[in-house]
């Protein structure tokens, strides 16, 4: 029996280990194509270890497009919107959580409703309304003329100011702080705004730390958005740097390779140091990168 | 006294929840709500930014229904999203059912698995162009090894959705595996003790215990999938554009191209409410099975 226990778990960490293997082999081609000479980009049969270690493709691929710009775009905006979506999901989450205040109910349903409304439906009004902003980006007092909030950061950084998920995700930690420690609180003076930011927050740190990184993939990821809501090679971010890379040196992989292990690697090294924090923010609210 | 103390707290805690939640519902209202009632508003006109919207009526879901690209996109992306939520399903429940066995490295294998899913679409298919490529890629050379004939991927209008399906398995697979996962994880060792004792072989237990407690996890799945998948667009637009010959064509991308490409805001307005509808319902259910409409006390 035990011995046959040994066989099936051997098999187990054969077909698991296999499947690993191909999950991570784009990754590993990806690397090492990064770092392999421009001559062997095409070798036959392709070489998995280059005969010489090229460091120097991630400062041509840099130079190669405007990287240093794109990067600080999407620094920029992902800094930002992470920032102010980690206050207003947890003053929400916790509202929702914790305290009583009329139409409770009402916002919460609303809330979770709008989750159902894909950004395909609001993308073009948005396009339209953020166009036609008056006063803003060379428009006049009736939103003609100019660009509006097109091409601004705030543009890119509005809609994931706030996020049904890092609110729901945020409710589920504060409901789990105990009401007899916000009692005490309160009876001890403190008003409702030191209460939750003393208190409260201090005690749901990984469930900020899973809307942190929750937003922070979905920011730094999102290619839909700023596709539409930039127009100027100066506003674009990496994701967009990124693709139009392809067109224009379609045979430079190398290059491509490492610009693009390059704009991974922020949220790879996020995903090394707060594995636990996506995994299970994942799989206690459902929500996905 | 008391009476008048307790009313004070009250208040203020009534006052704290609404300051606390303003922020968010009014954001909510202008980047959610209205812009979908003004997208209700333009899909019923016609309108290209230069001129006043023009009312049309139904015009525009009328020219739905004799619009060959839309048949085709809505065909694509249905049959995108039906193969990559069934086979990733199926791939991810066998993948959790052995990690759940009590193997050694599980929180290992599971980092690994899910790691697709951290990476942009547009990282990932800049490195699948390259695998994928027809005559000097990786997998056609791994098929070399094997006498298969080079393949031409995503070149080929017959095999470019196929291989845009095996793609989105290939990433989807780690997120279907972390829930279920998490699902197994909370079956009661005692039932499987129980079958034991009963004398039910392993696929009796699996079929009888393991599926059947899978179901509302699965279901939940595949809406969830399904949700994301019917929304494809970016890694479509960097493998594909769409092409060879509208072969890969996705609603979404129909809806850009309208859009922002031939200025036809009212009509791609009109496909992204069909869209709507679709997402809507799937949405609705998954609150459902999920219960957290119930959860509103």
């Amino acid at each position: 029996m035990k011995k046959r226990n040994v066989i099936v778990n051997s098999v187990c960490y054969v077909i698991l280990g296999l499947g690993s293997v191909i999950i991570l082999l784009p990754f590993i081609i990806m690397v090492s194509t990064s770092l392999t000479p421009a001559a062997e980009v095409f070798a036959w049969p392709p070489k998995l270890i280059p005969s010489k270690i090229m460091f120097s493709n991630y400062p041509d691929a840099v130079a190669a497009i405007d990287f240093g710009r794109y990067f600080i775009n999407s620094t920029i905006i992902t800094v930002t919107a992470t920032g102010i979506s980690l206050f207003l999901n947890s003053s929400a989450g916790y509202a929702l959580a914790k305290l009583r205040f009329p139409g409770k109910r009402l916002v919460f349903l609303f809330i979770l409703g709008t989750i159902m409304i894909p950004v395909q439906v609001t993308m073009i009004p948005m396009f339209i309304m953020f166009r036609r902003f008056p006063l803003i980006g060379g428009n006049n007092l009736f939103g003609v003329g100019g660009t509006g909030l097109i091409d601004t950061y705030l543009a890119l950084i509005l809609p994931n100011m706030a996020t049904t998920m890092g609110i729901y995700l945020l409710r589920e930690f504060f409901r789990s702080v105990p009401t007899e420690l916000i009692q005490a609180a309160r009876v001890d003076g403190a008003s409702e705004y030191r209460t939750f930011l003393q208190i409260c927050l201090p005690l749901s740190g990984p469930g900020l730390i899973a809307s942190g990184i929750f937003n922070f993939t979905n920011s730094w990821n999102d290619f839909l958005w700023p596709l539409i809501m930039t127009i100027s090679p100066e506003m674009k971010t990496l994701q967009l740097g990124l693709s139009q890379y392809q067109g224009q040196y379609f045979t430079d992989w190398h290059l491509m390779m490492a610009a693009t292990l390059l704009s991974c690697l922020p949220i790879l090294i996020l995903y090394f140091i707060f594995q636990k924090g996506f995994v299970e923010g994942i799989s206690s609210s459902g929500i996905k990168g | 006294m008391r009476k008048s103390n307790r009313l004070g707290l009250t208040k203020s805690e009534a006052h704290a929840g609404l300051i606390f939640v303003a922020p968010a519902v009014i954001l909510f209202i202008f980047i959610r709500l209205v812009p979908t009632i003004y997208a209700l508003f333009l899909s019923f006109t016609q309108f290209n930014m230069v001129k006043d919207p023009v009312w049309v009526g139904l015009g525009n879901y009328i020219k739905m229904t004799g619009d060959k690209e839309f048949f085709i996109s809505l065909q694509n992306t249905l049959v995108y999203t039906i193969f990559n939520v069934i086979i990733s399903a199926a791939v991810a429940l066998g993948v959790a059912v052995l990690l759940n066995r009590k193997i050694r490295f599980v929180g290992f294998f599971r980092a690994i698995y899910y790691m697709p899913q951290i990476a942009s679409w547009i990282a990932l298919s800049m490195i699948w162009t390259y695998l994928l490529n027809p005559p000097y890629g990786l997998v056609n050379y791994i098929l070399s090894l094997f006498n298969i004939s080079k393949a031409p991927w995503l070149s080929s209008p017959s095999m470019a959705l196929p291989t845009l399906i095996m793609i989105a398995v290939w990433r989807n697979v780690g997120y279907d595996v972390v829930i279920y996962l998490a699902a197994l994880q909370g079956i009661q060792p005692s039932l499987y003790e129980a079958a034991e004792i009963d004398g039910a072989s392993k696929l009796q237990q699996f079929l009888n215990i393991t599926w059947k407690l899978l179901i509302p996890t699965t279901v939940y799945i595949f809406i969830m999938t399904g949700i994301f998948s019917l929304q494809a667009f970016d890694q479509v637009f960097q493998l594909t554009a769409g092409g060879p010959a509208d072969a890969t064509i996705t609603v979404v991308l129909q809806i850009y191209r309208q859009a922002f490409q031939f200025g036809q805001m009212g009509y791609a307005c009109a496909l992204a409410f069909v869209l709507f509808v679709v997402i809507f319902i799937l949405s609705g259910m998954s609150l459902k099975i999920t219960g957290r409409l119930g959860e509103t006390e």
